[in-house]
């Protein structure tokens, strides 16, 4: 659905992307991550045609954006970082004119901007001046704009930034009911966002791609970690003896770290030596954190190969 | 097209929603009709004074004493109103971010500057249309010549549309709306003056810079006289500023 290659783009003498090739298929939703400044915004732009790429090339549904740009933005829903929206318009007005230049017919603008209206839980407040809403009611403005037209692909740009926990999650919910029929990139700094929404997660630092994987695969895969009531001095060699298990490491006490063998499955395992052995499971669980660990450690990386 | 007019009209209900609009016309209306009533007045001293001579009367002329420099105050008005109203086009649209939302949609950034320029004409149009209403008055007591007013009309738009156009540049030149207020407003009276300032060059020039002037093409009209050479002229102009907007506008993604 997405294909971009060896995507690149300067301003001036700063190199903000370079080289980043990745492809989001059909139902996707990637999550897009990087400290501020790492390129993201940019790459968006270019995906959605605002910007031009120096080099390279991105392809949304086949279309090449510099080449058939109309026939991308066709394609395409945008919410940038800022929404963009006319303060002075009314919501209903507002989306109806995005609508309009999606070029909807005038039969069927007015029931798709309901549609679009009830999606975001605007309802309430269509008869409103954008102006005079809040934070969190401009976004879902934006995030309607970009649905009105009902895009194959969305593309969101920190969309819960600055909004309140309970709308987070009405925009997450949203964002999560457009997964199986849209292709989504969401970029965004809330680690536990892009683990509640995103199938998929790319990390770019410094203009590069240095982490591009399925969720599962850098979340789970090969650690998981186990909390007992009564802790014992052969826990670790004990669980360190099971099968699938790779290693086993202790944390603070009654928790241990567990590396997990290619391949294996231990959970089962682990559940019921710690049962037979009375230790009293409390947890068992991939670490919490995990995604975290993977950002900083991707972040890092990349700096210390810079450095070196 | 349809996008032109979409975006246009938006432009319209923009600017019908901000004070500007009304404060601009109502300015407007108060200049033009502040000069239209002292022409009255003098052309009802002069009635009474020639209608002592005989044949006096034949020798004064409605149109050349109230119509005409009526059409032709407006250009003036129009010189310091239009930068006010042009600078924030696009300028604003940056500043609030909202570009992004036109030049992620599927429109042309030809199509953008367009219906931005035809929103502010449809403006514009409706702030000289309203003018229409001092000949009214006129036109109830007495007949005047609608064919040359009506021409000196076409003028204005046609000056106006040529304005708006340097005004729309500017705009997109640079996102502090003063500083493109300041500029266009800079750049129309350089154009305007022009011609004056070309009895200090040699021959060659001065016939350039006197076929470049706005004022030159804008006598004819008011004159009755719709000359085609005048048209193209500020046709020409608008689609010129147009260009030159659109070519920025495109260049400036690539910076």
């Amino acid at each position: 659905m997405i294909r971009v290659a060896a995507l690149t783009r300067r301003f001036g003498e700063r190199v903000a992307v370079d080289g980043i090739s990745f492809e989001v298929q059909r139902g996707e939703v990637l999550g897009f991550l990087g400290p501020n400044g790492a390129g993201k915004t940019t790459t968006m732009r270019i995906l959605t045609g605002y910007l031009p790429a120096t080099s390279g090339t991105a392809e949304i549904a086949g279309f090449d954006v510099s080449r058939h740009p109309l026939e991308v933005k066709r394609r395409i829903g945008y919410l940038p970082e800022n929404p963009p929206v006319y303060p002075e318009m009314r919501v209903e007005t507002f989306v109806s004119f995005v609508a309009e230049l999606h070029a909807l017919r005038r039969s069927l603008r007015a029931s798709k901007v309901d549609a679009a209206l009830e999606r975001c839980g605007l309802g309430s407040v269509r008869r409103r001046l954008i102006g005079n809403l809040s934070k969190g009611y401009r976004q879902r403005v934006g995030l309607a704009a970009a649905l009105v037209h009902e895009p194959e692909v969305l593309i969101l740009d920190e969309p819960t930034v600055g909004l309140d926990p309970a709308q987070i999650i009405e925009i997450r919910n949203l964002i999560r009911s457009f997964a199986d029929s849209h292709t989504v990139i969401l970029s965004t700094h809330i680690l536990p966002e892009v683990e509640a929404t995103c199938g998929r997660v790319a990390i770019i630092r410094d203009g590069r791609l240095v982490v591009d994987a399925p969720l599962l695969e850098l979340t789970q895969g090969n650690r998981l970690q186990v909390r007992v009531v009564r802790d014992a001095a052969e826990v670790a060699g004990r669980l360190a003896a099971l099968p699938g298990v790779a290693e086993v490491t202790a944390g603070e006490p009654g928790l241990y770290r567990i590396e997990v063998a290619p391949g294996g499955d231990p959970r089962e395992a682990i559940a019921a030596c710690v049962a037979a052995a009375g230790w009293g499971l409390l947890l068992l669980s991939p670490p919490v954190a995990a995604l975290e660990q993977v950002y900083l450690g991707a972040v890092a990386g990349a700096s210390e190969r810079e450095a070196a | 097209m349809r996008n032109i007019i979409a975006i246009a009209r938006r432009e319209v209900q923009s600017l019908f929603a901000s004070p500007l609009a009304y404060v601009l016309t109502s300015a407007f209306l108060l200049a033009v009709g502040y000069f239209f009533n002292i022409f009255v007045r003098y052309y009802s001293e002069a009635t009474l004074r020639m209608a002592q001579q005989p044949g006096g009367l034949e020798q004064l002329d409605l149109h050349e004493m109230v119509l005409r420099p009526m059409v032709a105050n407006m250009q003036f008005f129009m010189l310091v109103i239009i930068p006010l109203l042009t600078m924030r086009v696009i300028a604003e649209e940056r500043r609030q971010q909202t570009a992004e939302l036109l030049f992620t949609s599927p429109v042309t950034t030809l199509q953008v500057v367009v219906g931005k320029f035809a929103g502010t004409q449809v403006l514009v149009a409706v702030m000289v249309g309203l003018t229409l209403v001092f000949p009214l008055f006129l036109a109830a007591k007495t007949d005047i010549d609608w064919g040359p007013l009506l021409s000196g009309y076409l003028g204005v738009l046609l000056l106006g549309s040529s304005f708006i156009a340097v005004g729309v540049f500017f705009s997109a030149l640079t996102e502090h709306q003063i500083l493109a207020g300041v500029l266009s407003l800079l750049t129309l009276i350089a154009l305007w003056v022009m011609g004056l300032a070309a009895q200090l060059f040699d021959p060659a020039w001065r016939e350039v810079m006197e076929q470049a002037t706005f004022a030159r093409h804008f006598d004819d009209f008011h004159q009755g006289v719709i000359d085609t050479q005048h048209v193209v002229y500020y046709l020409s102009v608008t689609a010129f500023f147009l260009f030159l907007t659109h070519r920025w506008l495109d260049s400036e993604r690539w910076r």
